[in-house]
């Protein structure tokens, strides 16, 4: 009796860890499983659509997102991130609908690597940089070069990331263009090693730049470099402009993802961004140009980093307008 | 069901049953830690050591989870001991308190400590007073590794005081009065394996701090990036040396480890010579 007594616990026990270790694997494969039989989904059942979103653009996708999943009987699953963060979770596989990047170079890149739907994407935005300060502005920081002062606490975005590599180009140019003797720009002594006196400044290098904006407003440091949108979500905020002719303006790419189990649906949501009312919406939350903007596909005309549209864009236009651009004035 | 009907199930049955989940269990473990080591050049190894950035994360890494394990030995057993010896009213609140670290999400652990240290938090005006501003600062990155990883010493130091019996202590009571030599030659004595497990752990946590020291601390090269920190950031920009700190921090955990072995059998009590 006793021997049989120990036979079924030993059956139960091995029972119920076969029954977990089911569970958990159902567990994992349904959530793939999910993501590839929406196809045939009824038309009850809302539909997934999986959007990795750079960081900076997290407001403004909330505020459409109600809209969309109304329209479309869907339902939008954000990531959000830092936009290099996002390039590295798709192309290991993460199963993704749409992208949106704060710097077209990681559509660019998916594209080059054949992750893209129809082997596209769309320069659809635009944003420059701010320097903004706490609302109490502790270190009473009223112009540019007082950022180079020692002492000043200053947080940026990792420069692997859009708005870090913005923020250095922008503050290498500040030093070349307004503390370079030779250079006719040259606006004095304080702007000299202006670059470095900055970094030397930096407190810490955050993953994205939405957590910049969250540790200025904590007051955790007395400036940071973020994108006008965030100023202009953050009314709190102090702000100081930084000047067109040192400020580095990020063009932004959005595309579906080859993988795609809801391209249709993703094609949708992508064109709206690049819809007129999508630019508007865009406009409303501080990103884009104040005159027209012109949206690129594949990036075939680059004015990524130039400051407005000269008359040789226009020509360039003109000449080679085809049914894949779109023009959308605002 | 043939075997469920037969008296006992076989010797060898219970150990095939036994070792295949063992193996499976090794398996996934071990596979990721191979991964680490593959594709990885004794060239591309120096060139990453010379261009200082690991160089750098490991100096900031060791330093303070040093300092931090130093910091929750220091507080740690004494706390302990008291936990262990005396009774005191509220003590199960206190020790509740002094468990939940261990269990609290550590991005919860860094949101909480800027809510408490941060310029604007509760005492931040003070230390601003004293002149001390801690996000940005490697003693902000020793604080939160302190935070997370103490509940370590103190959970392991306690019961190996618990387990040093009464009567031993009174018998020594009788030899000689101090306090101080009773306990470090004869609780701390027996109390060695306790208290060293409880120091790898509590380090081997600082080491791999990750969320709490970069919403509290922040991520500076030098300064606060610590080797994960350091791992996560250069993912993208730099997967090779990445890879590289992986990998420096897998040999390294497995030489404290392998320390801790050795240190813990030679110790083990009063059994061996």
């Amino acid at each position: 009796m006793k021997g049989q007594a120990l036979n079924k616990r030993l059956a139960v026990a091995l029972i119920l860890v076969i029954l977990i270790i089911s569970i958990s694997a159902y567990i994992t494969f349904y959530s793939y499983g999910t993501h590839s039989n929406e196809k045939e989904s009824s038309q009850q059942q809302p539909i997934e659509l999986r959007v990795f979103v750079a960081a900076s653009l997290g407001k403004v996708t909330e505020k459409y997102q109600q809209i969309f999943e109304k329209e479309n009987n869907a339902k939008i699953i954000f990531n959000v991130g830092g936009s290099d963060s996002l390039y590295q979770q798709i192309t290991s596989g993460s199963p993704a609908d749409v992208y949106m990047a704060a710097d077209f170079k990681w559509t660019k890149k998916l594209l080059e690597e054949g992750f893209l739907y129809n082997n596209e994407y769309w320069n659809f935005t635009t944003n420059v940089l701010v320097v903004v300060l706490p609302a109490d502005n502790p270190a009473n920081i009223t112009d540019l070069w007082q950022l180079a002062r020692p002492g000043t606490r200053i947080i940026v975005a990792a420069w692997t990331v859009p708005a870090g590599k913005y923020t250095n180009m922008t503050l290498t140019k500040i030093q070349n263009t307004w503390g370079e003797k030779s250079s006719p720009n040259y606006k004095g002594e304080e702007w000299i090693n202006f670059r470095e006196k900055v970094v030397s400044n930096i407190v810490s290098y955050e993953t994205n730049v939405e957590s910049v904006v969250a540790k200025v407003s904590m007051g955790i440091c007395d400036a940071g470099f973020v994108y006008v949108s965030d100023a202009k979500s953050n009314t709190e905020l102090k702000n100081i402009v930084i000047p067109d002719e040192v400020n580095t303006k990020g063009t932004y790419g959005i595309a579906v993802i080859n993988d795609s189990a809801q391209s249709e649906l993703a094609v949708r949501y992508v064109n709206f961004w690049i819809s007129k009312d999508g630019q508007q919406l865009l406009h409303e939350y501080g990103f884009g140009e104040e005159s027209a903007m012109i949206i690129y596909r594949n990036d075939q005309m680059s004015i990524a980093n130039s400051n407005g549209i000269t008359v040789l864009d226009l020509i360039q236009l003109y000449c080679s307008v085809t049914i894949s651009q779109r023009i959308v004035p605002v | 069901m043939g075997f469920l009907d037969s008296d006992r199930i076989s010797d060898t049955m219970v150990n095939v049953c036994l070792a295949g989940t063992c193996l499976v269990f090794v398996l996934f473990i071990i596979l990721p830690i191979m991964s680490v080591f593959m594709n990885l050049s004794l060239s591309r190894l120096i060139l990453e050591l010379e261009s200082g950035r690991v160089i750098d994360a490991l100096t900031v890494g060791l330093l303070t989870s040093f300092l931090s394990t130093m910091l929750a030995l220091v507080f740690g057993v004494p706390t302990a001991y008291l936990l262990a010896t005396r009774r005191f009213v509220g003590k199960p609140i206190v020790e509740t308190i002094l468990d939940l670290p261990m269990v609290l999400p550590p991005a919860v652990a860094g949101m909480a400590l800027l809510l408490a240290f941060a310029p604007r938090g509760i005492l931040g005006p003070t230390l601003r007073g004293l002149g001390i501003i801690l996000p940005g600062s490697t003693l902000a990155v020793v604080l939160s590794q302190f935070f997370v990883a103490s509940p370590f010493i103190l959970r392991s130091t306690k019961v190996a005081f618990e387990n040093v019996q009464k009567s031993i202590i009174d018998s020594a009571r009788i030899l000689s009065p101090s306090r101080i030599r009773i306990f470090f030659t004869v609780t701390l004595a027996l109390s060695t394996h306790g208290v060293v497990s409880g120091i790898v752990m509590t380090w081997a946590r600082s080491m791999g701090e990750f969320g709490a020291t970069l919403m509290f601390a922040g991520n500076l090269p030098g300064v606060t990036q610590t080797m994960p920190l350091a791992i996560y950031t250069l993912m993208v920009e730099d997967p090779l040396a990445s890879n590289i700190l992986s990998a420096i921090l897998v040999v390294v955990s497995f030489f404290v480890l392998a320390l801790f072995r050795l240190l813990g059998r030679k110790r083990s009590g009063i059994y061996y010579d």
